[in-house]
């Protein structure tokens, strides 16, 4: 017993050395420090979890927090002696030749990285095709560089007081004063003073986006909505169910509301903030469907579309980046914002419960027994998702032609995204028209819809990372076509699937 | 006379469902092909080969009929149909304001520099535009809205308008050379490990747009007539050279007795006799010879070089398949030839290296528009932007194009040919005091655009602030923020989008109605849900 506490003790000790060493130099204590990057203010600890992450693809190094490895990362070129090499995992198998990386052990570090900086330039700049390897070039030099930055300081600006007002500066331009440990120790009075003076001038609103980054929200709701999502299947306790479902809608109305206040405009103006939204959605309409008609199912697939929707804004941060960027001038009127966007993407979040309700109907027909009456019942529960996402759409079209109409002088233009939109609602409006008429028979209504959905993905990320073109530029991102592909060739292969060999109604 | 019956029979085949869902299928592939389009080939091309394509609009006309015979169809009015009727007349609406907007609309830019009024709208319809600056007479032809080549066949007074690409750039083509004097013209590639760059010289007059000498970061590359070489290389006592530009003979003074003396004034003087004349060179002064009126005389057909000229360059000499420069260590010509290098001449500078792609005398290189399809990149069009025009004048051909109006001097008749947009004039003017771009704090990133302009009209003079999402409306215009450009020492010119939409009305009503009907139509409907039939299989069982 005592030899255990012995080791404890000598254990716990040797963290809080081990912590002393790295803090005394870059403690957590910087977190809150305001800095200017990209456009904003917020406090370090968030720049620092962003860039760490688009570094390495985590957000901590080697246990250390954001802020410390991006503290220790900043004034690594000095004589600090708590020195960080960040390693980043290379992916793309011709990059790893070039590069000289192990495809067993794929992380290489960013001192080496940087050595190789004029071969990965020249190696881009000698292909003339846009490829997935030129592609891969350009995102490792851009990774380089951002390193290069921080090193030299470049990367944060803080606040100082001149002549009564808020002026940023690189900490670039305080490395002179900075020879030792010492002085950088020294040099957090600065950093501190810099948060005083930026307080003094505009408040601390800034620090609401610290606690947001520290509450994790979107872990919380994730774990909410997968305990009502068991609760619902394996225990089929419908309070639990219920219960479990609002406190993951309460964690996301708490996201929602944070990136309302800390950006103050609608929190819908990126992929992220578009997924959860379209999620949050789904889950509010199966509450209030399944409220109306008395049917748990809808319940079931809203969950399930949520627990979509935040494992992808929890884990394929590439596709989805998280942070909180400035708006490009279009998008800065939030009446329109929070109208038409919303309108959108609240339609597809009715259309995504039409596509999973669909697809597990298929499957449920395809391996069991569905009698040709339940598949009438089961049809015309996606026919009532379908029916209130096709107004939204059809509403959110409109208010998106007459905000263009507003901002960009036509009420229609062809551009990718508004086309893309037109077609889903063409799309629906003909199984609809099909539907209605009784030309298109339950069994191939519910295949219909579960394969329509693939044009609400193309109108949502398809424009954005395959098309990328036309006026809503701000939407576009990289690294969603392998997810889009994949996606498309899951819905065709399961279509194809549950076509073939159906059991047939009885 | 129609047959009732056949009406009939139309009527019920047009308003029918499966016309209805053949033509949104048609519609929607049309619209698929042409977002796919739009990504590779660039708006316009999209909107010249599907939106705007009179096929599209067929379509979209057809779409209207069938919306409008299912309505009648459907009459007299049923109670449980009002949903239906209400957007299908939402749709018909929206349909008539697109048709009123396309017919009687207006849309365009001005462009506004600063404190310049304007008055002038640039539609987006090009024209071809021929002013002769004898007669002061200017004739535009509208030029076809098309994805691909047009033959035109159309006389502007003696201009005849061959063919028009709407998109196309310029490529290099070789042409046999018809003129008696056979010039020398050779394409390069300059190369290192890491980069590489074609340089294309000539020496022929009508290699347009291709020069004999350029620029390779701080490296001179000239073409000389292969005589030349020896001429440069071997060694004479005056250094100079003289050079005959229409046969590229050359020979030092010395080889034919010329001596170079002094004039009064100290300066040296060269006088070279050739086929009856005497041309009087000051080779210190220029390469060229005094006329009678003591001025440099450009056109005459020799010149006078001084090797002297060549020593203070950092320059390389081209003489087709062989490759000339003075060692900066022996200050003495080094000559190579790509026959003894096939994989290419190592250069003194910046471990650069030369190949030969191809040098002829009998064919000469020219730049002319060719069609090509656009290529579109990150939003932009990167390739194929040029439009271009082929005229024929006085038995030749001649090329104008969006970015090279093309001036044709005929004795004292000057004609120019450019292609246009189509502009129309406003009832007032608009200037702009001043245009103010705001960035995202620390960054690079615009966060607003804004315009302050002055409106002068018939009542006076105004102030307007216009941005995005505040635009400014003034008799039926309305004017939006669109873009801009850096104009003159940091300054900016604005560039509006200006529009009147007749048909706006309509498309707002007809929205409105589309809404309301299709929520009316599912408030008609709520009672005809499917109940869950007893003892039903559970999905998730």
């Amino acid at each position: 017993m005592k030899k255990t506490l012995v080791i404890i003790c000598f254990l716990l000790s040797s963290l809080s050395v081990f912590a002393t060493t790295g803090s005394s130099v870059c403690p957590n204590t910087l977190e809150s420090i305001p800095i200017l990057q990209g456009g904003r203010v917020k406090p370090l600890h968030v720049h620092a979890k962003e860039t760490i992450k688009y570094l390495t693809g985590k957000s901590k190094f080697e246990k250390r927090s954001p802020t410390q490895t991006y503290c220790l990362l900043s004034f690594g070129t000095l004589d600090i002696k708590d020195k960080i090499d960040l390693k980043v995992r290379i992916e793309h198998v011709e990059v790893r030749k070039l590069l000289g990386v192990d495809s067993n052990n794929p992380l290489l570090s960013y001192s080496a990285l940087t050595a190789k900086e004029g071969l990965i330039k020249s190696a881009a700049m000698r292909l003339k095709e846009e490829n997935s390897y030129r592609k891969a070039l350009n995102v490792i030099f851009g990774k380089i560089q951002t390193y290069k930055e921080i090193q030299r300081g470049g990367n944060w600006f803080i606040a100082t007081a001149v002549d009564k007002a808020v002026k940023w500066k690189p900490v670039s331009e305080f490395f002179t004063q900075l020879k030792s440990r010492e002085d950088v120790i020294a040099f957090h009075l600065t950093l501190n003073n810099s948060k005083n003076i930026f307080i003094a001038d505009t408040g601390d609103h800034y620090l609401l986006e610290l606690t947001y980054s520290k509450l994790h929200l979107a872990h919380w709701a994730l774990l909410a909505v997968l305990l009502s999502l068991f609760a619902a299947v394996v225990f089929k306790k419908n309070h639990l169910t219920i219960s479990f479902a609002i406190l993951a809608l309460v964690a996301q109305t708490a996201i929602l509301v944070f990136r309302t206040m800390i950006s103050e405009r609608a929190p819908i103006t990126n992929m992220y903030e578009t997924v959860l939204f379209s999620g949050y959605g789904a889950l509010v309409f199966a509450l209030i469907f399944g409220h109306l008609r008395k049917e748990k199912l809808f319940l079931i697939v809203g969950l399930g579309y949520n627990v979509c929707t935040l494992f992808m804004i929890s884990f394929a941060n590439d596709m989805l980046p998280s942070a909180i960027g400035p708006l490009v001038p279009v998008l800065r009127d939030n009446f329109w914002l929070s109208t038409h966007v919303t309108t959108i993407i609240l339609s597809y979040g009715a259309l995504a419960l039409s596509w999973i309700l669909a697809n597990v109907i298929l499957i449920k027909m395809r391996f069991f027994s569905i009698g040709s009456k339940d598949q009438k019942y089961y049809a015309d529960l996606i026919y009532a998702c379908l029916k209130y996402g096709v107004v939204l759409l059809a509403a959110g079209i409109i208010l998106g032609g007459v905000w263009a109409d507003y901002s960009w002088g036509r009420f229609w233009g062809w551009d990718p995204k508004e086309t893309w939109s037109l077609i889903v609602l063409c799309i629906y409006m003909a199984i609809l028209h099909g539907k209605y008429t009784n030309w298109i028979p339950p069994k191939r209504f519910i295949s219909l819809t579960a394969g329509a959905f693939m044009s609400v993905m193309m109108a949502w990320f398809g424009v954005n990372y395959i098309l990328a073109s036309g006026l809503h530029s701000y939407g576009f991102s990289q690294g969603g076509a392998i997810f889009l592909f994949s996606f498309f060739a899951v819905q065709i292969l399961l279509i194809a699937v549950t076509a073939v060999g159906a059991k047939s109604a009885s | 006379m129609i047959n009732s019956t056949k009406w009939k029979d139309a009527e019920r085949f047009i308003g029918g469902l499966k016309f209805a869902v053949i033509l949104i299928a048609l519609f929607t592939i049309s619209m698929i092909v042409g977002t796919f389009v739009e990504s590779y080939f660039g708006t316009d091309f999209a909107n010249r080969l599907i939106y705007k394509s009179p096929l599209f609009m067929l379509l979209q006309f057809l779409l209207f009929l069938s919306i409008l015979m299912a309505t009648l169809l459907r009459l007299p009015p049923k109670k449980r149909l009002w949903g239906f009727y209400v957007i299908h007349g939402g749709l018909l609406l929206i349909g008539c304001g697109a048709f009123i907007t396309y017919v009687s609309g207006i849309d365009g830019h001005v462009t506004l520099l600063p404190k310049e009024p304007t008055r002038t709208i640039e539609l987006s319809e090009d024209i071809v535009h021929v002013k002769f600056h004898k007669t002061d007479k200017i004739l535009t032809l509208p030029l076809p809205y098309s994805a691909f080549p047009k033959i035109i066949d159309h006389s502007l007074s003696e201009i005849q308008v061959e063919k028009y690409l709407p998109f196309s750039e310029y490529q290099v083509t070789w042409l046999k050379s018809t003129s008696k004097i056979s010039k020398l013209s050779a394409f390069y590639t300059i190369f290192t490990d890491s980069m590489s760059e074609e340089i294309k010289l000539s020496l022929h007059p009508d290699s347009e747009k291709i020069e004999s000498g350029l620029r390779v970061g701080p490296l001179k590359v000239y073409l000389f007539p292969k005589p030349l070489l020896n001429c440069l290389t071997s060694q004479n006592k005056s250094k100079l050279i003289i050079w005959n530009i229409q046969s590229d003979e050359c020979y030092h003074p010395e080889s034919k007795g010329l001596e170079v003396t002094q004039s009064g004034g100290h300066l040296n003087i060269l006088k070279v006799p050739h086929e009856g004349a005497t041309y009087y060179f000051v080779p210190d002064k220029s390469p060229f010879p005094l006329n009678e009126q003591f001025q440099f005389y450009a056109q005459a057909p020799l010149r006078v070089i001084s090797k002297d000229s060549f020593d203070a360059r950092t320059a390389l000499y081209l003489f087709g398949d062989q490759v000339s420069y003075i060692d900066k260590m022996s200050k003495q010509w080094v000559v190579k030839s790509f026959k003894d290098n096939p994989q290419g001449i190592p250069l003194p500078w910046m471990k650069l290296k030369i190949e030969l792609n191809r040098h002829s005398k009998t064919e000469y290189p020219t730049l002319l528009p060719k069609y090509t399809l656009p290529k579109q990149k990150n939003g932009k069009l990167v390739y194929g932007g040029e439009k271009s025009l082929s005229i024929l004048y006085m038995g030749k051909r001649h090329w104008a194009s969006s970015s090279n109006p093309l001036t044709l001097n005929s004795g004292k008749n000057r004609i120019v040919v450019s292609i246009d947009r189509k502009k129309l004039t406003l009832p007032f003017a608009l200037t702009l005091d001043r245009f103010k771009m705001d960035t995202s704090p620390g960054t690079e990133m615009p966060s607003s655009y804004e315009s302050y302009v002055y409106l002068l009209n018939g009542k006076g003079v105004t102030q307007h602030h216009v941005f995005m999402n505040n635009p400014l409306k003034t008799q039926d215009f309305t004017f939006y923020q669109s873009s801009y450009f850096p104009y003159q020492q940091g300054g900016y010119a604005s560039v509006f989008s200006a529009n009147i939409d007749p048909g706006r009305i309509f498309k707002y009503l007809g929205s409105l109605l589309l809404v309301l009907g299709a929520i009316w139509h599912y408030l008609l409907n709520r009672n005809r849900k499917v109940l869950r039939p007893a003892n039903s299989a559970k999905v998730l069982s």
